[in-house]
């Protein structure tokens, strides 16, 4: 559904990203990196918002910046920050869901109801993150083949985290690509898989779950003596967090998206070996 | 692309929709605005002349309608330079053209008809309450007479004249707007005498009207007058749409 071959793109005359190559089908692809790594950059050519300068990028098999509308009907953006008008919400869709053929009107009441955001509330009264609230409702509801979320925790409270999760968890179809942009692992990690981590402008790791399980074991070690056999490690109150290399197919004690980010940062090199990039 | 995809009018007919409910709050601010401006204007005219004549509302609505509309146009593609607006132009599943049809109706057309009717109400309003309030006299105004006609198609090739500097420039697109379209008139003006200056003076300067060169200059220039005035009726504005189209379709690869 997305394949992009030797991007590259300029931003404010800083090469953002040098022949970038990234390819996805179906499923929730979690995009994590820090703050300027360039992914709201990459969500923003994925949905033809910015022109990249050579390379190739293909969304549903079309050119995303030259925003066909048949491609535009199958695609919606959550961006971090946005306006919206001084309408209801009622309104806002009955102006806004003719757009998209697929949209689910009782998928949007279901999402609502479980946000506890009223159809008839003004939008730009909301706060923060109730607009939030509102527009992954909204953006869910379109059906469109490829949903992106960037930084959708951001401003969410602690319990419409929970709600933002069982809306993902119950809404999920196969033939959708949702793409979700974010610095806050821990708000998305029982959702994403495959993890995609990119770092200034370069994808540097790029694995399903299920082959970070097999190649990787993660234990809760007291005995800091057992630390010279890990891949990498993080101290906590009671020992260590580590990583080692998964030999006998053994279970993990924990799988935590943090680490596995913090991991793949710090030992870029040995985490490329082992994945064979 | 296919024709289809690029013109689809029941697209055209949602973005204006769209448009109008999601702006509406702002378009009646501005309206009420205007409108309570020129509802002063019409209350010291009653009150110092007790009589609003259908010639003085012939120049109000002349001047309001044209400085209102070109100030009008010249911001209707404010959301292209906003960061957070243009997700929204730019992830509206429509096409280029589609969206560009919308913003031309409603600013070049959708605009002076919605004036006119405004004004005309306002001097019902004026004909009702002026004479019990004020002890003034007050006609109505009538839309439809071939000079108002005239003034709201001269509205509508103003209005398209200010289509370019909204997307040309990102911030005070009015003033500059004026500004560049006063410069090109200067320089159109500069090139005419020049022109003719240069044509002239091939000939001498004892041309007199009876001169076989000279009539044939006067009927070129007749030739060339007619050719500005139907250029000013007929292709000024269509060439404005076209430069902002292309600038809209430039803008928006970059």
């Amino acid at each position: 559904m997305i394949k992009i071959e030797n991007l590259n793109f300029s931003y404010l005359n800083k090469n953002l990203f040098k022949n970038l190559s990234f390819e996805t089908g179906s499923g929730c692809v979690g995009l994590l990196g820090k703050n300027g790594a360039g992914k709201t950059s990459l969500l923003k050519i994925i949905s033809g918002q910015l022109f990249f300068e050579s390379g190739k990028c293909k969304v549903n098999g079309y050119t995303p910046f030259k925003r066909n509308p048949l491609m535009l009907e199958d695609i919606f953006f959550v961006p971090e920050e946005f306006i919206l008008p001084p309408i209801t919400a009622e309104k806002y869709i009955s102006l806004n869901s003719k757009f998209y053929p697929n949209f689910d009107y009782s998928l949007f009441e279901k999402n609502m109801k479980i946000f506890n955001l009223d159809k008839n509330s003004r939008l730009d009264l909301l706060s923060h993150g109730q607009k939030k609230k509102f527009m992954i409702s909204y953006g869910c509801s379109t059906m469109t083949k490829i949903l992106l979320l960037d930084e959708p925790t951001n401003g969410l409270d602690i319990p419409s985290k929970k709600e933002f999760r069982a809306i993902f968890t119950n809404n999920f179809d196969n033939f959708r690509t949702i793409i979700i942009s974010t610095h806050n692992v821990k708000d998305v990690e029982d959702l994403i898989d495959p993890i995609v981590i990119l770092d200034n402008g370069e994808i540097i790791f790029k694995s399903s779950v299920k082959n970070i399980s097999e190649k990787l074991m993660f234990l809760h070690i007291k005995d800091s003596e057992f630390l010279k056999n890990a891949l990498y490690f993080e101290e906590t109150k009671d020992g260590y967090f580590a990583a080692f290399l998964n030999d006998n197919d053994s279970n993990n004690d924990f799988f935590d998206f943090e680490f596995i980010f913090n991991m793949v940062l710090s030992e870029k090199e040995k985490i490329n070996k082992i994945f064979g990039e | 692309m296919l024709t289809s995809e690029c013109l689809n009018f029941y697209k055209v007919k949602l973005l204006l929709l769209k448009n109008i409910n999601e702006g509406l709050k702002e378009y009646l601010a501005g309206l009420g605005a205007l409108f309570s401006f020129i509802f002063i204007l019409f209350l010291f005219k009653g009150f110092f002349s007790k009589y609003l004549t259908q010639n003085y509302y012939d120049k109000i609505f002349f001047i309001t309608l044209i400085i209102s509309g070109a100030y009008f146009t010249s911001h209707i593609f404010k959301n292209i330079h906003k960061r957070y607006l243009c997700h929204d132009w730019l992830m509206t599943p429509a096409s280029n053209l589609e969206k560009f049809i919308e913003k031309i109706l409603v600013s070049v057309f959708l605009y002076p008809l919605v004036f006119s009717l405004l004004f005309f109400l306002l001097t019902i309003i004026s004909y009702l309450s002026f004479p019990n309030t004020l002890n003034a006299k007050a006609q109505i105004f009538n839309l439809f007479r071939t000079d108002i006609l005239m003034t709201v198609l001269t509205a509508v090739i103003i209005n398209s004249c200010f289509l370019p500097g909204s997307l040309y420039f990102k911030k005070n697109n009015f003033i500059k707007s004026v500004f560049l379209i006063s410069v090109l008139f200067i320089i159109c003006i500069i090139v005419s005498v020049l022109t003719g200056k240069f044509i002239f003076q091939n000939y001498g300067l004892n041309i007199h009207f009876e001169h076989s060169d000279f009539i044939f200059f006067k009927d070129s220039l007749g030739l060339v007058f007619t050719f500005i005035k139907y250029f000013y009726y007929i292709g000024l504005a269509p060439l404005c749409w076209i430069i902002t189209f292309k600038k809209l379709e430039k803008i928006q690869n970059n």
